[in-house]
């Protein structure tokens, strides 16, 4: 399977995906700062 | 990609999403819990602080409560003293008031007693006033009579003394007369010389008792005849001795009543007029010679 992957395939639909599934881990996590900062457990 | 990589991405996609969806859901509809832990801090420090007031309040409250506690037992002992004490006197008091009240029967009866006799002395009294009007009427009549009679008795009481005065001057009179009246040898009773003028009655006696003098001679004889056979003092009677045994009779004399009695009369012999022999007891006197 990697020896048919070593090839450069154009991006496709899925990766878009991944990436907005990144975004969305990015932004959850932001989220879960935030409520920690409040509690002055971040950064403090 | 394979079928297996395409499902595990898409799984990666939603598990993402979902996670960014449930801390944004956190994060937008988070508590501050710190905030609230040190409001509720300070609202523990402020309901500790207030309970220790409390309880400082309560101990004096309760310190204060124990004295009240201890005055109120102390006073109870007093009032339940004091209770006896009023209870004694209470039994005692009703037994006076029974009293009083056994005593205050008696007095109403007694009083309605001399309510009764009040109105009946009332009425009493109504009928002794107007008696006693009419006695002052007769009472004012009877003093007008007496101070008419009192000057009449003024003026008799003047006419008496000089009365007295006339007779006394009369009796200075009359006694210079009788002594010369009497010096003379005349009697002075009127009444014996008014009756000396008539001559004795008729009548018979005798001789009851005779009272001789020292020489042995009658001076007194006392006779059966006195004054209901009309004898008066002065009289003169004549004695004498009727014959007896052959004897003849016999004149003795005359004698005068000097006292008088009903059935009996005292005489004194007059010698003067005294004849024969001497008057003995039983001897007749006589007015009719």
């Amino acid at each position: 399977m990697s020896q048919r992957n070593s090839e450069s395939a154009p991006p496709d639909i899925y990766v878009g995906l991944l990436f907005v599934s990144l975004a969305a881990v990015i932004t959850g996590i932001i989220f879960l700062m935030l409520e920690l900062r409040s509690y002055n457990m971040l950064f403090s | 990609m394979s079928f297996v990589g395409k499902i595990l991405v898409v799984v990666q996609l939603v598990l993402s999403v979902l996670f960014m969806a449930l801390a944004g859901a956190v994060f937008a509809v988070h508590t501050n819990w710190k905030t609230k832990y040190e409001t509720q801090t300070t609202a523990l420090d402020g309901a500790q602080k207030d309970v220790s007031n409390m309880r400082a309040e309560l101990d004096s409250v309760k310190q204060s409560s124990q004295k009240s506690v201890d005055d109120a037992k102390a006073q109870v002992g007093q009032l339940s003293e004091q209770v006896q004490n009023l209870t004694a006197e209470m039994a005692a008091l009703r037994k006076k008031n029974n009293e009083d009240q056994l005593e205050l029967q008696t007095q109403v009866a007694l009083a309605e007693t001399k309510a009764r006799e009040a109105v009946f002395r009332a009425t009493e009294a109504d009928e002794q006033r107007a008696a006693n009007r009419a006695l002052q009427t007769a009472l004012d009549e009877v003093a007008a009579k007496l101070r008419q009679n009192e000057d009449e008795r003024v003026g008799q009481k003047v006419e008496y003394e000089n009365l007295k005065q006339q007779y006394n001057t009369d009796l200075v009179a009359l006694a210079y007369l009788k002594k010369i009246v009497k010096r003379h040898g005349l009697e002075t009773d009127p009444k014996i010389v008014a009756k000396l003028a008539d001559p004795p009655p008729p009548l018979d006696g005798l001789v009851k008792e005779v009272k001789l003098d020292r020489t042995n001679s009658p001076k007194f004889v006392e006779i059966t005849v006195g004054s209901d056979d009309g004898l008066l003092i002065g009289h003169e009677l004549d004695v004498m001795r009727t014959g007896v045994d052959g004897k003849d009779p016999q004149y003795l004399g005359k004698i005068k009543v000097v006292q008088l009695y009903p059935d009996g009369a005292v005489c004194e012999v007059l010698r003067d007029k005294a004849k024969n022999g001497i008057i003995e007891v039983g001897d007749n006197v006589t007015t009719k010679l």
